[in-house]
């Protein structure tokens, strides 16, 4: 399952997040060997601390993690616009709202291959970055700067989601640091789900459709959840 | 108003053309003909509500009620929406039982039962809401929402704007345009369109719409007419 978490619900989903700073240290800092700060064999960085929204993808039940994604607002402070203005400025300097930042990009290919060794690494960054085309269309985002190695653009291509490379910048790591433009469009979601041979949404907002009146009259005494992520 | 074609959204003009953040909520649920429209200037310091930065379409007596009963220590739309980060609607919140007497009392003060929430941060780290709130239920409201959201994020960060001259005087958002959003808006200026600028630059159609939309966005601008003439004001192109 795919949910988005954001920093009201970090401290409910905490083992999750915790997993995910645990897989970005493994994908980043030892294959990727990109410098950045890590950790107690995790990988935070201070936009970690502005409370980013993550899209992560699970088990049903929320025990295992299999990817996750960081998304920013450029409104606000953003790694790309920080990192990326020293290296190329003007390239990476996007910012309006519509356009958000996603980072850190990766998949725990250990826990893939151990619980579901049908869907390979290329399918399942397509999966996961379908979800994130879902998800992001509907939070009203349509377009989405982002950093990747350049090897991933041919995976990102193959899934129907082309990215458009603004520029690039050598030692940060083992290969170059790209930054790049998803556009997004219910069109695009639609290639990207014939692509991948999916029928239904992977991410669902739902959203009920009546406002806190309905609720002013709970079912249980304690808590009601209003609406659900699936 | 005389809707014209290059204004994808003309209520934007009602919105900006105000002199206050005061009359550019009334303007704006005039023009999106909600029941109130309300911003909000988190601070992070302070937790106090008589010393934050709010200018709503609420009445007198629902905001001082809202005060008196201390309702800000409870009221899970502010709570939650200086924490989220995408816009949300009201019925994504969790309500326990104690908050259900403070949204049955908002609408015995002229509060609609639907709300929409658009959290706003700034590269200078501040934070802010803005509520749309309205009487439409059901499907309805949701036609509202979906057919108006991208107006409305547009809106909220245009009065956030405002906000900011208001409190300090000027723009101190005015932000430093990049080589490329220069290059985009002196080309637009000349009358390229995106599909010209793009391939004099070498770029995509979508990424030169992006370093325009940027760049208006950057500019405090509605449209791209109105981003070209702030740039040239602003000494920042020579096209």
């Amino acid at each position: 399952m795919f949910l988005t978490i954001q920093a009201h619900q970090y401290d409910t989903h905490r083992h999750l997040l915790d997993d995910m700073y645990r897989l970005r240290k493994r994908v980043f800092v030892d294959e990727a060997k990109w410098t950045i700060p890590h950790e107690n064999g995790r990988e935070i960085d201070r936009y970690d601390t502005l409370g980013p929204a993550y899209l992560v993808w699970c088990n049903p039940e929320r025990t295992r993690l299999y990817g996750s994604l960081r998304l920013l607002p450029t409104t606000g402070p953003t790694l790309l616009y920080d990192t990326f203005r020293a290296t190329f400025p003007g390239d990476a300097c996007l910012a309006a709202p519509g356009i958000w930042e996603g980072t850190r990009l990766c998949i725990d290919k250990a826990n893939l291959t151990a619980d579901h060794p049908e869907i390979l690494p290329v399918r399942a960054f397509g999966l996961l970055l379908l979800a994130a085309t879902e998800c992001a269309l509907a939070h009203g985002i349509d377009t989405i700067i982002t950093n990747y190695e350049p090897h991933l653009a041919r995976i990102y291509a193959r899934a129907g989601l082309p990215v458009d490379e603004l520029g690039r910048a050598d030692g940060y790591g083992r290969f170059p640091v790209c930054c790049g433009v998803f556009e997004l469009s219910e069109a695009v979601a639609a290639t990207m789900r014939r692509k991948l041979g999916i029928g239904l949404p992977l991410y669902r907002h739902a959203h009920l459709p009546s406002g806190y009146r309905a609720v002013s009259a709970p079912k249980t005494p304690e808590t009601r959840k209003v609406a659900a992520h699936a | 108003m005389a809707k014209r074609q290059s204004t994808p959204n003309p209520a934007f003009d009602s919105v900006r053309s105000c002199q206050t953040v005061e009359q550019a909520v009334f303007a704006f649920r005039a023009e999106y003909k909600v029941a109130h429209a309300t911003y909000h200037l988190a601070q992070t310091a302070i937790s106090r509500f008589d010393s934050m930065y709010v200018r709503t379409t609420y009445s007198a007596e629902w905001v001082s009620r809202y005060l008196q009963r201390n309702y800000v220590n409870i009221d899970p739309v502010l709570k939650e929406g200086v924490q989220r980060q995408f816009p949300f609607d009201w019925s994504e919140l969790e309500l326990t039982a104690a908050v259900l007497p403070l949204f049955e009392d908002a609408m015995a003060h002229g509060l609609g039962p639907s709300g929409y929430s658009i959290p706003i941060v700034d590269k200078n780290f501040r934070r802010a809401l803005f509520t749309i709130n309205t009487f439409e239920t059901g499907e309805a409201w949701i036609d509202l929402v979906n057919s108006h959201k991208t107006a409305w994020v547009n809106a909220a960060f245009l009065i956030h704007d405002m906000a900011m001259k208001e409190i300090h005087g000027s723009n101190d958002q005015a932000l430093h345009l990049s080589p490329r959003e220069i290059e985009c808006l002196t080309l637009a200026a000349r009358g390229k369109d995106h599909k010209d600028i793009a391939l004099i630059l070498r770029l995509s159609a979508y990424t030169v719409q992006g370093y325009l939309k940027s760049a208006r966005h950057k500019l405090g601008s509605v449209n791209i007419p109105q981003a070209i003439a702030e740039a040239i004001r602003s000494r920042i192109i020579n096209p």
